[in-house]
């Protein structure tokens, strides 16, 4: 069996071979890794997920090494030119947010300072420099990426093209705080704001399927973060009044626009935190893969999620990046892969990965144990 | 319904001009400044975060009723100073080195104001040596420290070994949260309490020095 087929049958709800396996990390967590593996290493890697994120894809000779199933690409922003520095060491991204480097122990973040749409009115949102989906930078070598990788290596292809999202654009654009303020009292602003940026997302979206939809396996949508540890942001009757609407636009012409192309190709969104009140509306309205599965949220025990809603969508993630990956050993991670794969494996939909980004305060040696000992525990039938 | 109680019910309903209103109102009406503290504005806060914990309400309703909360305190605060009224304890709070992430601390910030504490909130990225300095500077009974990220709650343990080596350690009580933070870790870094919500902050807060 191919990575491919692996990833292609735990979506569909077969049982492959093995679990398959997937790798999301921040640069400088690729960095230490590909050094610990003796891989040589560059200075820098073009960013991941977004300009902004600090994360990267890994390249195919990683990959392999891992024995990873699914290669990520995507969009570029467009221009091409990702963060614009400015002379006072802050930098702005292509929707115009700015961030300043914050650096702790083992890294840096860029953490965003002074919203731009802070003060804005539903007029403002008009006259706004809103990034262009159509500027050719934003697929540029694309198509010949995906071929190559279809091809010439037996990888499943996850391509994100949305860059920023609509509720969760919202909260950068006009400040976290703020955005929860307006859905108080300003209702018809976060309309028009997250009007705006669903056209967006789905123009992005719409222009990444046109280039490469046949290729594409998984169309992971942009993150949009509706969880904090222990509940949802917005009440969830915020949520279906300002957010589900337009998620249920976003996801369900993405999906339809991509199975046109492929009519195998699933969709996969992204939410921190305790979303459990949230998840069937997320699944009535495409949602065909959940990551990051965050365990050690409100309500998210994974055995309850898998038997709740395991018939109907495939989860993405799972071992946990707040306690067991950066402060765990070698032989702790194992035990939770163990476990996961004993509660989440069976019948398919399930793909192993971290609970979010690997970061860089992860030890190498945890990585390697949690995807030696998916290879080991993950064999169907799963006999844990 | 008396004036405190509807001095609570504004505060709970997220609505800050009648808030300001009634706490004239009720200071007019003969109540003294504590007595408004404790019987309208922290009682109103007291619901809103059993109801936030119990996930009734969510971040921007708890967000209205602080500010709800502050109208009030802008009109009790000179007064409370003036009649020499105790209120409960001083937290120095902030979140740690290399972490901007305001919100949940702010949250907790504003529940504790809320139940009478006196917080100094000395905001994001705050360095070991900057709470070692407030706790010293405020001889402040109580610090809460929070951290958003796996990468940045280890500056948590760097605090409690700046509290150590400046000889307060045994002079202050450490409260620690965010979203990656457990009980577990709090007992293993050697701090004193931990809370999940901005609730239980107030809880454990009390315990600690209430």
């Amino acid at each position: 069996m191919t990575s491919r087929e692996r990833v292609l049958a735990a979506l569909e709800h077969r049982e492959p071979d093995r679990v398959p396996v997937d790798l999301w990390l921040t640069a400088e967590a690729y960095r230490n890794l590909r050094s610990y593996l003796g891989m040589p290493v560059k200075e820098t890697y073009p960013p991941g997920s977004t300009t902004w994120s600090m994360d990267c894809r890994a390249e195919l000779d990683l990959v392999e090494r891992l024995g990873v199933d699914i290669v990520r690409i995507g969009s570029r922003p467009p221009g091409g030119k990702g963060l614009t520095w400015l002379p006072d060491g802050t930098c702005v991204d292509e929707w115009g947010v700015r961030r300043r480097k914050v650096e702790f122990k083992t890294g840096t973040y860029l953490e965003i300072i002074d919203p731009p749409l802070k003060d804005a009115t539903i007029e403002d949102l008009n006259d706004y420099p809103w990034p262009d989906p159509h500027d050719p930078a934003v697929v540029e070598g694309l198509r010949e990426q995906a071929r190559f990788i279809r091809e010439n290596t037996p990888y499943a292809i996850h391509a994100q093209f949305g860059r920023g999202g609509i509720y969760e654009q919202a909260k950068y654009l006009r400040g976290e705080e703020q955005l929860y303020m307006d859905c108080a009292m300003n209702p018809e602003f976060v309309l028009a704001l997250h009007e705006k940026l669903c056209q967006i997302e789905m123009e992005f979206n719409r222009v990444g399927i046109e280039a490469i939809g046949e290729y594409v396996d998984i169309l992971r949508l942009s993150p949009e973060d509706l969880g904090t540890q222990t509940s949802t942001q917005l009440s969830p009757r915020m949520h279906e009044e300002m957010v589900r609407p337009f998620f249920k636009r976003s996801f369900g012409e993405a999906k339809r626009l991509l199975q046109e192309k492929n009519p195998r190709g699933k969709i996969q969104y992204h939410s921190c935190g305790a979303i459990y009140p949230l998840m069937r509306g997320l699944i009535d309205d495409g949602m065909d893969i959940f990551d990051p599965l965050q365990l050690r949220c409100k309500d998210f025990e994974p055995a309850r999620l898998k038997a709740d809603f395991g018939s109907d969508i495939t989860f993405l993630g799972g071992i946990d990046v707040q306690q067991t990956l950066p402060l765990g050993t070698p032989a702790e991670v194992r035990e939770e892969v163990r476990v996961r794969i004993k509660e989440m494996a069976p019948g398919g939909g399930y793909i192993l990965a971290s609970s979010h980004r690997l970061q860089p305060d992860i030890p190498p040696a945890n990585v390697l144990a949690m995807y030696e000992a998916a290879k080991e525990y993950g064999k169907y039938p799963i006999k844990l | 319904m008396s004036v405190l109680h509807e001095l609570a019910q504004a505060l709970i309903e997220g609505r800050s001009s009648l808030a300001r209103d009634l706490t004239e109102k009720a200071l007019a009406a003969g109540h003294s400044p504590k007595d408004v503290l404790d019987s309208g504005l922290v009682a109103g806060m007291s619901v809103v975060g059993e109801r936030f914990k119990r996930n009734d309400i969510f971040i921007p309703e708890v967000l209205l009723s602080a500010r709800a909360m502050r109208a009030g305190m802008e009109v009790l605060k000179p007064l409370l100073a003036s009649t020499g009224a105790t209120m409960l304890a001083k937290v120095i709070l902030g979140t740690v080195q290399g972490d901007l992430h305001d919100i949940g601390k702010d949250l907790v910030g504003m529940m504790l104001e809320g139940a009478g504490f006196q917080v100094i909130n000395l905001g994001v990225n705050v360095s070991p040596d900057s709470f070692v300095q407030a706790v010293s500077n405020e001889n402040a009974p109580l610090l809460a420290m929070s951290a958003l990220l796996s990468t940045t709650m280890r500056y948590q343990r760097d605090t409690l070994e700046a509290l150590k080596k400046a000889g307060l350690r045994d002079r202050v009580k450490v409260l620690i949260g965010g979203a990656p933070v457990t009980q577990e870790y709090a007992d293993y870094i050697g701090a004193d309490g931990y809370a999940p919500d901005a609730a239980s902050a107030v809880e454990k807060a009390k315990e600690l020095v209430g």
